[in-house]
Order: structure tokens, then sequence, then C-alpha cells
């Protein structure tokens, strides 16, 4: 097989260009795909691994639905048969630095040199005494470290009751230790509430486990420090339980009796679970991308191996007279994709590897900014993902090549090049692909009405498949027909050698229309992107614009990082009320709940603000004065436009809140739209969540301004009134519009970095398919040159050729992303998020990337044109 | 005197917080405290029951000791159930968390099969939020987890329940004698120095009945205990290595109590002493002159490498008194795994002698710490 193997590979070493431009588009595509999978998994990997550690080896969890649940709850959860170790938990996440508390520390974070609290901490508050089964309190004094034994140990207990006895003591982890310089003694200061707090390093925390967690941003306090830095008397966030193992499902059908609504019986899994459905969406539409440049690929090597045959068709009838079989010529064939597979693909996986550092650092933060999960820098290189790459690009190769293989297989023995011609000339089954297209197109819409209708999710992705091969299939038609529209205008307007151009589209319309059907994929895909983040960050901006009318929003710096562990006190809600120019004060609290096993949000606002002051809009097109007078009147509330979506409610319904207090039957009054989440929430006035979650505290505030007062003196005014013990973010209106917009475009830059390479691998392919086209027409330019056709006339003809080729792969990409468009916006998004998005149509940028394409493409064809032109006649006759 | 632990705590908490040094500043005020404001143990200190039996949370060290021999279906045992209460520094008042420790609670339960010839012990702290422990102040009663010793409503017995893995133990001990204050003027002096001391007294014989739930049986028992209670805020002196500390119930009727601290250059404390109670109940205070103790053997514990003396004779001259004091097992070694891990040995002995030429015999329980150099105490 030495030999075949040789006639394998020799053609690929023979045009290394072809085969190079090949191998990359097979590895842009594996790389991609693998660095989206590889960047989304570690992020979740990360995520998990801290649970781990943090659960220590509990099997069963009593976890918070929400800000906590009553602690009483633990005694009576511990005494519960077959439970044999119980450990409280409180937990909390939290801004801090290191050191001590400064002088006079600045007011705005991180302004005019005001100290920067940029670790972001797990704080973990336990009871060092019912811990020894879970495995996490393994303390270290730290300084003296691998002493005698005795010492060490009598160290470990000093230090553990240190942070029994003393208030604002911690214990932190080596990793952090080390980063910071830290030693025992020393000083780290967390954000509580916005207030600096000092705490004490009174030991260092030796568990492998947790020095991964978190990237080692851990510390563990005394439960009591947690509950007082915190302002979290009385809650728990978890309790974690052993129990025995043969007694697990007991014991959770008798939590589940037990428990009030606010908390519930996990395994330890169940959080990684369900942070991995949150994520689950955001990937999957980024691995939905990465495909489709897998799929611009793969029309590239179908393109690349049947030009190969149609090339090569002598020696194939060579082969066959000498006495190779059908079957050895198409293995030869396909041994040649096989070879572009693996190098594709083994670059492909050292490039995704690459980028996967760069994804999971955007991927990481848009996970952070949408779902709160900590951030990782550590890549896993998951074995099953890279397989899934490797295999996904030899697939789609070998794939691709099937056919031209099998048409190879198929030359008479000792056929001619003459007779190889015959791919070329046969005419194209134009009426198969068109009704193969309709009907496509036809399940396209079939399959986007039955998502609708269902609210099946991955019937959008169906419907976004069938739009893109529909399309795809009609590339050979809209090639045929700018060839016979075009070759009267070109030769009108550019002689005929531009007529001539145009008229080799339709002579070699097999090859040249895969070239059009990936530039209609990757057009189609960057036109539908562009539609779509276009139309939603418009309808986001709207959205501010109009209902965001706060003139001052404040939060407590690190409220973002700690949530509903965030409290500020009374008198400074009463003294911004008092403050001269404030009109009025909105107060917002919040907790995360879970309906029918999703999470969403219940939120606490002053309705009677948001009537007078706000401008709340709702789907039913309403007066929010209106609506929202009922809910004051009813104690109803009111739900987002996602929250409506996922859990199918609409107005008038009744809703059953699993409050604190016991569940709550509510009325809807009203759905707004709300793009701020898209788990959804439900908004009711600030009475009505303190009485069902008996929680009256307040976690940010928006001012409204007097007519004629001035936003800036009201602000000076406030943070005087916070004084410098407070570290406060006084955000104007048109900074708050700006925060929401940048936190939007960065959802977004994966987005347009995988476009990017989809349309990188189109070019790629423009290129490749040209230059062989070229030089596939030698003996045809020969003749022309040798009756007289200039250099010129030749390189002319070639660019209007390629130029046509990307006229009609854009114009038809654009009628493609016209359609994709639609689909993501009314129905992928609709299904996934829930949100109603203004779909507007961008002619801008159809008319870019229309004229990108078509100069790409001309561009791409400068290179053959000048072979061609180059190309002696006699030489270029002497090949037939 | 008992205890080792809470000791252990103490120091602990002093090296921590350098509270160890006691107010110097107190002068003429009637109740002195320590650095951290709790209570000294000084004379006079009338002792009033049940009120004492209860907790007295402005001491910083408490605690509740119970000793006893039991027999059931013709099997013999030892028990020690111990309940220590160690107050913290008071550096969390006002705090708003129940967690928030003033306390913490300990229990240490040991039994000793003396057929089986086998030890079991178990251990466990906690910090009293929540109900999980506590020791009440008002009326008799602490606990730890399930368990607890508690003055039952009649005003006279204790009921004691422990609870260990392989085993719980159910008693009812009723006073067969009163109250037995040691030392003088209800102070029991343990160096030099003021509040270097604590109060306590014992009920030294008590006759005991209950159950005992081991490897899937329920056995009847009955015997007699020996209750301890003891609380105070000083510390030990740094002078000191430990100690060795005996209670002797002979069949004649009376009690013994013998402690002697050992110095670490090899002496006796002078202060070290002890009590010996009349068969109607009289009692009389021995110092250090009137006993001397004789270790006879000694047992190297495989476990922590500690080199206890194991077995002793006891000579009273006063009283004519010559015993040998032997115990049952010789590992009766308690190795802490709680907060500090302490360890120590304490464990049932069997006493024979003389006195003026006729034969005595009784049990007894022998606490020795302070042999492991591993930790203090």
């Amino acid at each position: 097989m030495t030999i075949t193997r040789w006639l394998a590979l020799r053609p690929l070493l023979r045009s290394p260009g072809r085969t190079l431009a090949s191998v990359l588009g097979v590895a842009l595509g594996v790389a991609v795909f693998v660095a989206i999978r590889l960047a989304s998994g570690s992020a979740l990997a990360a995520f998990s691994d801290t649970v781990d550690a943090v659960t220590g080896r509990s099997n069963l969890q009593v976890v918070a639905r929400g800000d906590g649940f009553d602690e009483t709850l633990y005694t009576r959860v511990r005494a519960l048969p077959g439970v044999q170790a119980a450990a409280p938990v409180v937990q909390v996440t939290a801004l801090a630095r290191p050191g001590g508390l400064r002088p006079a520390a600045a007011v705005t974070e991180g302004a005019d040199g005001g100290p920067r609290y940029d670790e972001t901490l797990l704080v973990l508050g336990l009871d060092a005494f019912v811990e020894a089964p879970f495995f996490r309190m393994e303390l270290a004094s730290g300084e003296r470290g691998k002493g005698s034994l005795s010492a060490s140990e009598g160290e470990a207990a000093a230090a553990g009751l240190r942070l029994l006895a003393e208030p604002r003591t911690i214990a932190i982890t080596r990793t952090l230790a080390t980063r910071h310089g830290l030693h025992v003694g020393d000083s780290l200061t967390v954000l509580a509430s916005g207030v600096p707090t000092p705490m004490s390093i009174a030991a260092v925390i030796e568990s492998e486990a947790l020095q991964q967690a978190m990237g080692g941003n851990v510390v563990i306090t005394d439960i009591a420090t947690a509950q007082e830095v915190f302002g979290r008397e009385g809650r728990l966030d978890r309790v974690d339980l052993l129990v025995a193992p043969e007694r697990r499902d007991s014991v959770r059908a008798e939590l589940g009796r037990l428990l009030p609504p606010t908390a519930a019986a996990e395994l330890p899994q169940g959080r990684t679970k369900q942070v991995e459905n949150m994520v689950r969406a955001f990937a999957l539409n980024l691995t939905a991308l990465s495909f489709i440049a897998v799929f611009v690929s793969t029309f590239l090597i179908f393109n690349t191996m049947a030009m190969s045959v149609v090339r090569r068709r002598r020696d194939i009838g060579v082969l066959r007279a000498l006495g190779m079989t059908r079957g050895a010529v198409a293995r030869l064939w396909l041994s040649e994709a096989a070879a572009i597979g693996v190098l594709g693909s083994a670059l492909g996986l050292l490039l995704g590897t690459l980028l996967a550092r760069g994804a999971l650092r955007v991927v990481g933060r848009t996970l952070t900014d949408l779902y709160l999960v900590a951030q990782t820098d550590s890549l896993r290189l998951d074995p099953f993902t890279l397989s899934v790459g490797a295999g996904l690009g030899l697939f789609a190769t070998l794939g691709s090549a099937l056919l031209p293989a099998l048409e190879a297989g198929a030359t008479a023995p000792g056929a001619t090049l003459r007779q190889g011609q015959r791919i070329e000339s046969q005419p194209l089954p134009l009426k198969a692909l068109g009704v193969a297209a309709a009907v496509s197109l036809a399940l396209m819409v079939a399959s986007a009405l039955w998502t609708m209708s269902t609210h099946i999710a991955w019937g959008g992705f169906a419907s976004a498949f069938f739009a893109i091969v529909g399309f795809s299939l009609l590339a050979p038609g809209a090639t045929l027909a700018m060839s016979s529209l075009a070759a009267p205008l070109a030769g009108r307007l550019g002689g005929i050698e531009a007529a001539l151009g145009a008229r080799a589209l339709r002579e070699a319309v097999a090859r040249a229309s895969t070239v059009v059907a990936a530039l209609t994929v990757a057009v189609g895909m960057l036109v539908a992107l562009h539609v779509m983040v276009g139309s939603f960050r418009r309808t986001v901006d709207t959205w501010i614009t109009q209902t965001i009318k706060g003139d001052l929003y404040v939060e407590p710096v690190g409220h973002r990082t700690s949530g509903s562990a965030t409290s500020l006190p009374p008198e400074l809600v009463q003294g911004a009320r008092d403050l001269p120019g404030v009109a009025a004060v909105d107060t917002y609290r919040g907790t995360p709940i879970t309906m029918n096993g999703l999470l969403a949000f219940a939120i606490g606002i002053d309705l009677r603000v948001q009537r007078d002051h706000g401008h709340l809009s709702f789907t039913s097109g309403e007066d929010a004065h209106a609506v929202l007078t009922r809910a004051l009147e009813s104690g109803g509330v009111l739900v987002s436009e996602s929250f409506a979506h996922r859990h199918r409610v609409k107005q008038g319904d009744t809703l059953t809140l699993p409050a604190a207090g016991g569940a709550a039957r509510v009325r809807v009054e009203g759905v707004l739209f709300d793009y701020s989440t898209d788990a959804g929430a439900v908004l009711m006035d600030a009475a009505t969540y303190a009485k069902l979650w008996n929680d009256d505290r307040t976690e940010s505030l928006a001012l409204y301004v007097k007519p004629g007062a001035n936003a800036d003196s009201v602000r000076m005014a406030f943070v005087a009134l916070c004084g410098p013990e407070r570290l406060m973010h006084v955000t104007p209106n048109a900074g708050l519009r700006r925060r929401v917009l940048a936190v939007f475009d960065q959802t977004f830059q994966v987005t347009w970095a995988l476009q990017g390479i989809a349309v990188l691998v189109a070019v790629l392919g423009v290129v490749s398919t040209l230059t062989a086209l070229v030089l596939q027409r030698g003996r045809e330019i020969g003749m022309l040159r040798a009756n007289g056709a200039t250099r010129a006339q030749v390189r002319r003809m070639v660019l209007v050729e390629s130029g046509l080729l990307g006229l009609t792969g854009s114009l038809l990409g654009c009628g493609a992303g016209a359609v994709l468009a639609v689909l993501l916006v009314q129905v992928i998004n609709k299904q996934f998020f829930g949100w109603t998005v203004r779909f507007q149509l961008e002619p801008g940028i159809m008319l870019q990337a229309v004229a990108l394409m078509v100069v790409v493409s001309a561009l791409a064809g400068l290179f053959p044109a000048q072979l061609a032109a180059g190309r002696a006649a006699a030489e270029a006759m002497r090949e037939e | 005197m008992r205890r080792v632990l809470v000791l252990a705590m103490a120091m602990a908490c002093a090296s921590t917080f350098t509270c160890g040094a006691f107010g110097a500043a107190y002068a003429a005020a009637p109740a002195p405290v320590t650095a951290e404001g709790f209570r000294l143990a000084v004379p006079p200190y009338a002792f009033s029951f049940p009120r004492d039996h209860a907790s007295h949370p402005e001491f910083k060290t408490e605690w509740w000791y119970y000793t006893g021999h039991l027999e059931g279906a013709g099997r013999e045992y030892g028990y020690e159930l111990t309940f220590f209460r160690v107050g913290l520094p008071r550096l969390r008042e006002g705090s708003k968390s129940a967690w928030a420790a003033r306390d913490v609670m300990f229990v240490h339960l040991a039994l000793t099969d003396v057929n089986g010839k086998r030890f079991r012990f178990t251990d466990a702290a906690r910090r009293p939020a929540l109900g999980v422990a506590g020791a009440d102040s008002a009326h008799y009663a602490v606990w730890l987890e399930r368990s607890f010793a508690r003055l039952a409503p009649d005003g006279r017995t204790h009921e004691l329940l422990g609870v260990a893995p392989d085993f719980e133990l159910a008693l009812d001990l009723a006073p067969g004698k009163p109250p037995i204050a040691h030392g003088a003027n209800g102070v029991s002096q343990k160096s030099p120095g003021v509040g270097n001391a604590s109060h306590y007294y014992s009920l030294t014989r008590m006759p005991t009945r209950g159950q005992l739930r081991i490897g899937g049986d329920t056995l009847a028992v009955t015997g007699e205990s020996w209750m301890d209670h003891e609380f105070g805020s000083g510390a030990m002196s740094a002078t000191h290595s430990g100690w060795d500390w005996f209670s002797v119930q002979l069949d004649d009727g009376r009690e013994l109590m013998l402690y002697q601290l050992r110095l670490k250059d090899g002496g006796i404390e002078p202060l070290s002493s002890g009590t010996i109670v009349e068969a109607d109940g009289r009692s009389r205070h021995l110092g250090l002159a009137d006993f001397r103790i004789k270790p006879t053997g000694r047992w190297k514990s495989p476990r922590t490498g500690a080199d206890y003396p194991s077995g002793w004779t006891v000579e009273l001259p006063g009283e004519a008194l010559s015993l040998t004091v032997a115990p049952v097992l010789a590992d009766q070694e308690l190795a802490a795994t709680s907060m500090g891990g302490v360890v120590y040995w304490e464990g049932a002995v069997r006493v024979r002698g003389t006195q003026r030429g006729r034969a005595v015999t009784g049990k007894g329980y022998v606490e020795l710490t302070g042999y492991t150099g591993r930790a203090p105490f």
C-alpha cells in the first residue's frame, strides 16, 4: 500500500497552496468548536470544583432557595433519623482587598486613588465543632508550618479558638496568602454592604481542595462572624449533611415534608446541575455557531476533492487500466481526504486550545456577569471535547470527500482528460436541486411554526439548519442565473473578456456553486447575526431610555458580588428621601427563587414611586399608571416577559410564590418588558415583599430628582450623607445606560469572533477554488492567448468571474441572512429567553457584506488571474 | 480538682489573648475578677444546694464529673461521664448572632468493661447555640447533643444519659451522703496566689441504678457513683507539670479523695491535699503531710507513647491506713479528638489494704495528667 499512499499524498504536496487552504478550513472549524467547548467546559468545571470543595464530604444538603432560611431549621434537620452529621453554613461572596483599614477611605471605589477591591472572596461561615466529618476546617497557624506534631496541633487548636472567640477573624487559603504576601496577624478588608470591614487573619487553611476552589479565593470564618459582618443574623444559607447512604432517599423525602419553601434538599451535584442548565443555553448558541464554521469548511473540502478528481482523471484512468479496482481508487481519494482531515484536525486542536484561553476569559466574564458564576483562568483540556473536535474534523472531511471519491472510482479504465471533463459538462440536476431547496425551506417554516406552538427550543435550531441547507441548494441555480444575466451586461460594459468571464461561471457551475454555497452560508450568518444583535441592542437601548427614569442609581460597592447579602441602613434610605432636590426614592430588594425547577428573581420595589415617576412599559400596551395602581390595590405582582414565557403565565393568572413566610398566592397584574435578566423576574411592591419574605431591608436605591434640581449636586449631597465609612456606587442615568450596553456588547464579543472566522474560511475557499478553476482552464486560456487575447484581457476575464462568484454568493447570503435573522429573533431568542426583540433589517450591513465579498473575491481572483495571464499560449496548449 | 481539657483550653486562651495575667488592680474590691472579667474563687464561699449544682457562667471553667462502678447480669463496669464548660474571652458581647460563643461545652464518656478487659471512650465539643449544648444557670442541667446530666424534678436524683456511637448509659443517681466541700472556707487552693483556686465539692457515694445499652443488649445495672463539681477562674501554675488524683470508696462506708500536683522539678506542690469522709458524712481536710502516694508499676501507652504510673501504694499514717491501688485494666487512656486533642488516663481501680491490722477493700477512680509530653495537660 506504500505506493497507494504515495499516490494519495503526492498531489497534496504538489499543490501545497490549495492543500493548505483545505487544511486551514478544517482547522478553523475544529478550532472554533474546540475553543468554545473547552472554554465553557472549563468555566463549568471550575464552578463544580468550587462547589465540591465548599461542600466537603457532604452527601445531602439543605440549600436556601433565595436569601437564606431561618437558622432554627438546623436543629430540626439534624435531629432527623439517618442524619449522621449536620453542619450549618453561612456563605457570602464579597469583594475584598489585602491590608487593613486606611484612614479617610475614598467614597467612590477606585476614584482618586482610593483603594481597589479587586478580589472576589467566597466567605464560608462554619461551626468548627461539627466540621470534623466534612474535612473543611484543617487549619494551621501558617508561620511555623512543619513544626513538631504537638506544636502544630496546639497551634491549630489555638487558631480555631481565636476564630471562635474573637470577632472579625478569618482563615485564608495558602493560595491567597501567597498571592498577596499575607501572614497570620495581617488583615484583609472585605466590603460588607459597602462598608470596608477589616478582618484579622488568624490561620491558614490547609485543605487542598479549598486551595483550588474559586482560584483559592476562599475564606473561612466562624459562623457567628459571618452573620455579624454581613448582617445575616438568624439566617443560614445551607446545612450540609452526612447521611447513611442507604437512608439518603428516605431522609430526602423526610426533608421534603419538613422544609419551608425557602429551603430545599439537594444532592451536592444539584447546584452544579442548576448552573449547568443556566449555562447550557449560552454554550449551545456558541456551539451552534462553531458548527456553522465546520459546515462552511465542508463545502470547501468537497470542492477541493472534486477538483482533484477532475484534474487527475487521466492518472486515474491509468491506474484503473493497470488493474486497480474501483474501491481501491475510491479509498485512494478518501485517504487523501483523511490526510487533510488529520492535518486539519491536529492543527485545529492546537489552535482551538490556544483560542480557548482567550475565549475562557471572555466566556468567563460573560458567565460572571449573567449568571454570577465564579471566574476562572485555568483551562482544562477535556479529552472528550478534544476527541469530539478531532472526530468532527475527520468526519466532515471524509464525508465531504465521499462523493468525489466515488466519482473517481467510477472512472473507466484508460479514461482520458477529454472524457474527464464529463463531470464539468454534465448538466446539473437543477430541477432536483430546486425541489430539494423548496422542501428544505418548507421544513424550515414548518419546524419554526412547530417550535413556536410547542415551545420546544431545539426546533429553532432545526429550522435554522433547514434554512442553511435550503439556501445552499439554491446556489447552483443562482450561479447559472447570474451567469445568464451577467454575461450580456458584462459584455456590454467590460467587453468580450468580461462576457467570457461571466460565461465561465456557467461552464464550471458544479464547482463554482459550492463556493457560492460556502459564501452564502458565511454571509448569511454575518448578516443574520448583525441584524439580530443590532435589533436586540436597539430594543434594549430603547427600553433603557424609556423605562429607566431614575436620575441617580445607588448601590453599595460589592452589591453585584454579594447580591442579597447586602443591606443599607434604614437611616440612609430615609436620609436620601429627605435630601433637598430629591423628589422620590425607589428602593430595591431582591432574592433568587426557584419556581418549576427554574431560577427566577423575586423583587420588591416601591410601586408608588414607579407609578408616579417611572415609565414601566407593559406588553399589553396598557397605561403603566393603571397597571401599577391595580397592583398596589390588589397586592398583586408584575412579571417580566421572560418570566411569563418560561412559566407560561399571563396577566390575570394567579401565581404561587415560594416566599420565606410560606407559599403565597398572588395575582399577575401585568407583564412588563424587561431585558435585565433572562431568568425572569416577579416584581411587587416593597410592602408586599416585606410581608411575604419577612424582610424589609433595602439593597439599592434609585433617586428621582425634582424638576429644576441639579442631579449632580444631589449626588454630592448623597455622597456626603453616606459618609466616608461606606463605599457606594452612585451612577447617573446616562452611566447606567452605558453600563448596561457595555455588558450587552461584551456578551456578543465571542459571537463576532466566530463570525469573523466563518467569513475567513469562506474567503480561503474562494481563493483556493478560483486558483484551481483557472489552472484547470489552462488550455482554454492558452487558446485565448493564442487567438490574440492580451494579458490584461485574460486578467480581466478572471477578475469578472471571481467578482461575480462573490456577488452571487453574497446576494444569496443576504437572503439567507434575512431569513436566519427572523428565525434568530422571533423563534430561537423567543424560545430561549422569551424576550420581545423589535426586528429591524439593516440594509447597510447587507450592502457592506455584498461589497466586501465582491472585493474579497475579486482580490482572491487576482493571483490566479496573474497566473493565467502569465501562461504562454504554447505551454497551456501542451496540456491537451 | 479535675480536669484537664478545661485547663488546656484556658492555657490556649492565655497564650492567644495574653489574658493569663489576672487583674492586679482589684485591691479591696469584694469580688476580684480576671483580666477577662471572670470571677475568681476566693474565700469565703458558702455552697448552697441545689443552686450550686447548676452552672456558674461568671467563672471561667466549670466541670461536672461522674465516675462509678456498676454491675449487671454478672458483669462489672466502670464509667466516667463528664461535662465541661469553658468561658471564652468576652469579645462578642452585644452580638446578635445566636452562634456567638460565650462558652464551649465538652463531654467525655468512658466505659470500662472489667470482665471483657475493654475500654471504650468518646468525646465531643459544641458551642451552646440553638440548644445543641448548654449549661443552665438556674436549674441544674448540662447537655451536649443527646448526652445530659440534670437534677430530676424531685430535687435529689441526678439523671444521666451518656451517648456513645457503640453504647448508651442511662442512670439515676441518689445522693447517698450530703455534698462535701473540699479545701477550706469553700475554696480549694491549687497554687499560691489569689484566685489560683476553685470552688469544689463532691457527692462521694451515690447509689446508682439504670440501664446500659451495648451491642444490641440492654442491661439493668446497679452500683455506686461519685460526683465532682468544680468551678473557678484560676490557671495552673507554670511550675506544675500535671497531677495524680484518687477517689476511693471503701467498703466500710468511708471515702477518700487525694490529689498531688507534680512540679516540673520533680517535687510535689505543697498545696496538694485531700479529704476523708466518714461513714456518717463528716469530713476532714488532709494536707500533703497527711498522705504518701508511691507508684508500684508503669504502663506505656502504645497509642500516644505516654508513660504512666500504674498501681500505687497509698499511706495515711494519721489514719493508720495503708492501701494498694490496682487498675482493673492497664489501658484506660482517653485520647480526646475534639478541639485541643487532650490525652489523659482515667480509670477504674480496685483497692485493698489494712487499717490497724484489719483488712479493708474498696473501689476507686484514678486520674493521671501530664504524662504525654505532647501537650502540657
